[in-house]
């Protein structure tokens, strides 16, 4: 049975995501607060647990937070079983430019403290400062979009 | 063991279904001023609504849902500083970018090189903030108070 959301499926998996986030940190003690998904902590919170065997003493969580292993297998199991698994260029062009928007975001989201994701689970857990910080993403957000606008338009003046 | 158990398992359903959806909460707001699109931008208030609703539901039924709702956080000029700027640049960056964080996990593992290329500076990102932006934010924290 195939049950047809129509342009709700999104929500819907969003609503599913936020739901199993709250369900981990309830009975699985995924602490601190609202942080069952993270794609800013959890990756630096593996990655240090990682580096700190080689030596160093970054700081972890009393668990190994494995969302972004579970991320790759999941998405690589549904684009394997879809038929959407294949080397191809990406949507960033310029290669030199995708590892340093990577470098830029990871450094500013841990300025932050979160990624988007979990911004959005903290507002759902009621923090007033996750509402500025969901508020500065879209601003952020807003002026990329008025930048785009203003290189493309500044493109077809000069062509 | 078992929080990792289970931060693995919702990773496992999170992929799969972000794979299947195409969810970014980056490209739904970017869609939804851009373009007047919603389609994208409604998986971002489905995280809010359902992360409410499980908040609300499981602190009702004695889970472990300590200190909510959070209510007014801000603790200091300095971590108010830090996230405003840290938005901003996420969000900027990442419109550049094509996609959040997790949207890039899953654009890697669908076998897109550019998303490698992120993923690269991402986790370089993550030790240089480690060893050099971190004292950044400690002097920002402390001249602010």
């Amino acid at each position: 049975m195939k049950l047809n959301l129509g342009s709700w499926r999104v929500f819907a998996v969003g609503a599913v995501m936020g739901l199993a986030a709250a369900a981990i940190q309830a009975y699985f003690k995924v602490q601190p607060e609202a942080n069952g998904v993270s794609f800013i902590g959890h990756p630096a919170y593996l990655l240090d647990w990682v580096t700190n065997k080689l030596g160093t003493a970054w700081p972890v969580l009393q668990y190994v937070p494995l969302t972004v292993i579970g991320v790759l297998l999941g998405s690589l199991v549904a684009a394997s079983r879809n038929k959407e698994l294949r080397a191809q260029a990406g949507p960033v062009r310029q290669k030199f430019a995708a590892v340093i928007f990577g470098f830029l975001v990871a450094n500013l989201g841990l300025l932050l403290g979160s990624c988007d994701m979990r911004t959005g689970l903290l507002v759902a857990y009621g923090s007033v400062l996750a509402v500025i910080a969901l508020a500065s993403i879209a601003a952020g957000v807003f002026l990329a979009v008025i930048y785009s606008r203003f290189r493309a338009r500044k493109e077809v003046v000069i062509k | 063991m078992i929080p990792s158990l289970a931060t693995l398992a919702v990773g496992v359903l999170i992929g799969y279904l972000g794979q299947r959806s195409r969810f970014c909460t980056i490209s739904g707001i970017r869609d939804f001023i851009m373009l007047k699109d919603s389609f994208r931008f409604k998986g971002l208030i489905g995280l809010i609504v359902g992360g409410f609703v499980g908040f609300t539901l499981f602190h009702l039924v004695g889970g472990d849902i300590p200190n909510f709702p959070l209510g007014m956080d801000i603790v200091s000029k300095g971590i108010l500083i830090a996230s405003v700027i840290g938005g901003l640049g996420l969000g900027f960056f990442s419109v550049f970018a094509e996609g959040c964080p997790f949207r890039q996990h899953v654009m890697a593992a669908e076998g897109k090189r550019s998303a490698w290329l992120y993923l690269l500076g991402f986790y370089a990102g993550i030790a240089y903030f480690n060893v050099v932006t971190i004292k950044w934010l400690d002097l920002l924290l402390k001249t602010t108070g």
